[in-house]
């Protein structure tokens, strides 16, 4: 075969992946400018009087900053930091684990996904309270929070990840010799991987969830008992500036699998 | 009579105890030479090419490669897809190299053989593009290079250009005959295009509808020696695809 008809098409593709990346500068610019909006309007509202527990974004802000600087943030978080890396890293792993399992294994599937479906259809945080009785005031409580409304999102979508592997890349792959290990490896895996960071996403969103709930309603301690101790004695600055502070955690930590995800699969086709 | 490479002995296929997709097919595909398999759509003729790809255990019937009955694909036997099956996070140079790490190929040996074949099928330049960045043709292009890394004797093509618009199927075709000038391959080509299968083959298998089994085998007997662009003018080229219609009519209904 000899000649190429297409050098324009691709020309212009590459072009419009320019135009994208361009796109890209704007949005941040844009991002900006909506955090800036939301803080103005919080500001507004916050000084009009609407109610004594909601302070203008100013207030919080401050607040926010002398609660680093006092250790009240640094106190509560070495409360809340370990039992939520603990669940986080079970959700992560163990999500993963049994999700790719169950869409590899036959039978698996039946014999897991009614309880990931129920875990993730019903209202969990009605269990937290339970877990207090089973679990008692401890770390453990918190981490089993964590995981029961974390992970069923993690598996459920690694595995439908798996399952949407299209048919004609295995049949492909099985007419090329390829062995059960190398399907895996080489199509199965990097076909799921979006599917599976989308879950990771959810998840991690769950289990923040997760570990504010059970420090809310079961054990006063870490950030849930400096909400609730703020909201107790009025200090409403203080209280919104701990709900702000997991807010950019929980951000923090999406933003960083993110950069796992750039870094494992570094495609084109991300862009 | 040439050599026959493959055979299919009384091959049926019967899906959920009830559908019969495939009757009683048996087939000599010679050695060297292209085959067509033409049908109406529904006929069961990429069900045929992907029991001769091993990907579909027929329910009765054996396939021998060289007098070997096989069970299962082969290093023998490579395929081209209708749907091209390229891996879209791949480049064009992983994916023709795919059958060759499936392998277990080094990655030095692998490269080297897949740019051979990229340069050969007239991809040079785009071996680092990925699938969404080709047109159809250059896809597909892609999908042959890969079946050619792997050396098979026998080459399987599932309604390869059908995804291709009209131009860029007749160049394909033309540039697929040049190519099996240097390329000694023996071709099983699914079409539902009996101009696309007189162009092509030295051998016409015509499948009837449902259930498939084979109804007419033709012998083009066109020459191909000379100028390509004047297959289509030949005599017998338009009375071969006026012929094999007027057998194919009765079973598009």
């Amino acid at each position: 075969m000899s000649d190429i008809n297409n050098q324009k098409d691709t020309q212009d593709i590459d072009n419009l992946g320019t135009g994208i990346r361009s796109i890209k500068s704007d949005v941040l610019i844009w991002r900006i400018f909506s955090f800036f909006l939301v803080f103005s309007i919080w500001e507004v509202a916050g000084r009009a009087d609407i109610s004594i527990a909601f302070p203008p974004f100013s207030e919080v802000a401050l607040a926010f900053v002398s609660m680093i600087f006092s250790g009240e943030f640094s106190e509560a978080y070495a409360d809340s930091l370990p039992p939520l890396f603990i669940g986080l890293s079970i959700t992560i792993i163990g999500g993963v684990i049994i999700g790719i399992s169950i869409g590899l294994v036959r039978g698996a599937e039946w014999f897991i996904m009614p309880l990931l479906i129920i875990f993730q259809t019903a209202p969990v945080s009605a269990l937290i309270p339970m877990l207090t009785y089973i679990y008692g005031i401890s770390d453990t409580s918190k981490v089993v929070a964590i995981v029961i409304l974390g992970m069923p999102l993690v598996a459920l979508n690694s595995y439908k990840g798996i399952q949407a592997t299209n048919p004609s890349l295995l049949e492909m792959s099985e007419s090329f010799l390829a062995s059960r290990l190398n399907t895996i490896l080489f199509v199965i895996l990097p076909s799921a991987q979006k599917m599976i960071f989308a879950g990771l996403r959810l998840g991690i969103s769950g289990a923040f969830i997760g570990i504010v709930l059970a420090e809310l309603l079961i054990t006063p301690t870490g950030i849930g008992d400096l909400i609730t101790y703020n909201r107790f004695i009025a200090r409403y600055d203080k209280m919104f500036a701990t709900i702000v502070s997991i807010l950019v955690i929980a951000g923090l930590t999406l933003g960083f699998m993110r950069m796992v995800e750039e870094w494992l699969f570094p495609s084109e086709k991300n862009n | 009579m040439s050599d026959i490479i493959l055979e299919t002995e009384s091959i049926g296929v019967v899906y959920q105890q009830s559908v019969v997709a495939l009757e009683n097919v048996s087939l000599n595909i010679p050695s060297g030479k292209l085959t067509a398999i033409l049908g109406p759509s529904g006929c069961g003729k990429t069900t045929l090419l992907k029991v001769i790809a091993g990907l579909i255990e027929p329910s009765t019937g054996i396939i021998k490669v060289k007098g070997q009955q096989i069970t299962g694909p082969g290093p023998d036997r490579a395929l081209v897809f209708q749907d091209f099956a390229l891996l879209p996070w791949a480049t064009v140079l992983q994916n023709v190299a795919f059958g060759l790490r499936a392998r277990g190929i080094p990655k030095n040996e692998r490269e080297e053989t897949s740019l051979h074949y990229i340069k050969e099928v007239g991809l040079s330049g785009f071996e680092d593009k990925y699938p969404h960045q080709l047109s159809g043709g250059m896809r597909q292009r892609t999908g042959l290079a890969r079946a050619l890394t792997v050396n098979s004797d026998i080459l399987l093509m599932d309604e390869p250009f059908s995804a291709v618009d009209e131009q860029m199927r007749r160049k394909l075709q033309e540039d697929l005959l040049n190519l099996l000038k240097i390329e000694r391959k023996s071709v099983i080509f699914v079409t539902h295009s009996i101009e696309e299968a007189v162009y092509l083959a030295d051998q016409v298998v015509i499948l009837s509808g449902r259930p498939g089994s084979i109804a007419d085998i033709v012998y083009p007997e066109i020459d191909r020696r000379g100028d390509i662009d004047s297959i289509r003018r030949q005599p017998r080229y338009i009375e071969l695809v006026d012929e094999i219609w007027g057998s194919l009519r009765s079973y598009v209904e």
